[in-house]
């Protein structure tokens, strides 16, 4: 059973473990772990996990990946500036901003992908697009924020897709998977008259 | 040449200077990277994370205020986006659409002392998975970075009572689940 001073080595024993402790404590702590099982066995589990860290390997990265990585983010960062030359309508969501927003955006939207200068060749649903899921009271908020390819007067233009769905919390695993494709499609297909059980908000750009 | 302060290179950057910018991700880039590493435990993602930190930090650095020091600001946001990337792993998980990828390759040593601290790090990779959120952070802060308790209380504002403890508590729940594993 843990005690006053049970708990006073407690709390020395991180430092007695990391040999910062001074001779004293340390004399304290020692003369304890002899005597009471119950430090005995947090020493001892605390010991071992020492001694694994220890020994673990460690990372391995590939060569001159620090080299190259500024570049790599200056890139991403230069691309992003120009792919705000599309409209962009971009939120930090929460549940009422989206409920605000909803209703001016998906008209936008829908004008947008009408545009007979926009065809998008690629609307296959990939799950790595999903940024951000939140469990609400009643409801999974999931971003999505998916590539898609435009074809914009013969000129083949990456951009990208941002969701916002809310799909309510009873809905099966099976389930959601099946919702985000079907409003992930009935976005591309622009009917968006039928998904009124979910919110939504895209924007693109 | 002296090297230049954080404050005069974010001053220089926000005066429009992409170069200084380039100077605060060289000195970074690698603390960030292990810090993320250790938390999402493959080079894919730690890449895709590194790289949206930076990117996240050129484009708040006009309203970063300079009340905590830079490299503070730093870790909290790639800590934020850390746990973030391990929400959304587990997410696409149970859409079954991943696996929990290690990537962990050999380097220069003996066959039989590689599988040996593999198994090691298997083990604490799995036993760190089964911390509570805070207590990992502090685990990984602490051991790995090896962060004062301090600067580990400015970082995660809490105090360092607490953060011990958690540290404490930790340390005991991996040694619980190594001594299972072996």
């Amino acid at each position: 059973m843990l005690n006053r001073r049970c708990n006073k080595i407690e709390s020395l024993l991180i430092e007695y473990l990391e040999g910062s402790l001074t001779i004293d404590n340390s004399k304290l702590v020692e003369e304890h772990i002899i005597n009471c099982s119950s430090c005995n066995n947090v020493y001892q589990d605390c010991k071992l996990t020492f001694e694994v860290l220890k020994k673990e390997s460690s990372y391995s990265i590939p060569q001159n990946y620090f080299s190259n990585l500024p570049a790599l983010i200056q890139n991403k960062i230069s691309t992003k500036k120009i792919k705000f030359t599309f409209p962009i309508f971009s939120f930090r969501f929460s549940e009422s901003i989206a409920a605000i927003f909803v209703i001016g955006l998906i008209p936008g939207l829908y004008f947008l992908l009408n545009d007979s200068n926009f065809e998008i060749n690629n609307n296959q649903f990939n799950s790595e697009a999903i940024t951000e899921v939140e469990l609400n009271e009643n409801h999974y908020s999931i971003n999505l924020n998916n590539e898609y390819y435009f074809t914009e007067k013969d000129k083949t233009v990456e951009s990208k897709l941002y969701l916002q769905i809310l799909i309510p919390k009873d809905s099966h695993k099976e389930e959601m998977a099946l919702e985000l494709n079907d409003v992930i499609l009935d976005y591309l297909l622009n009917d968006l008259k039928t998904k009124s059980e979910y919110e939504y908000i895209a924007s693109v750009y | 040449m002296s090297a230049q302060d954080d404050s005069e290179l974010i001053k220089q950057f926000l005066a429009g200077d992409e170069k200084a910018f380039n100077l605060l991700v060289y000195r970074y880039q690698e603390r960030v990277y292990w810090l993320v590493r250790r938390i999402v435990v493959d080079h894919d993602s730690a890449n895709d994370v590194v790289q949206d930190v930076f990117i996240k930090v050129h484009s708040s650095l006009k309203g970063f205020k300079g009340e905590s020091s830079l490299y503070t600001w730093l870790y909290r946001i790639a800590l934020n986006f850390s746990f973030n990337e391990l929400r959304k792993r587990k997410i696409r998980q149970s859409f079954s659409i991943e696996q929990d990828e290690i990537d962990i390759e050999s380097e220069d040593e003996s066959p039989e002392k590689f599988v040996i601290s593999n198994e090691y790090k298997k083990i604490i990779e799995e036993a760190i998975k089964t911390l509570p959120e805070k207590q990992r952070k502090v685990f990984i802060l602490r051991y790995y970075e090896e962060m004062p308790f301090n600067e580990i209380s400015k970082l995660l504002k809490t105090s360092v009572g607490g953060l011990k403890a958690n540290y404490f508590h930790a340390l005991k729940k991996i040694g619980k689940y190594v001594k299972s594993k072996m």
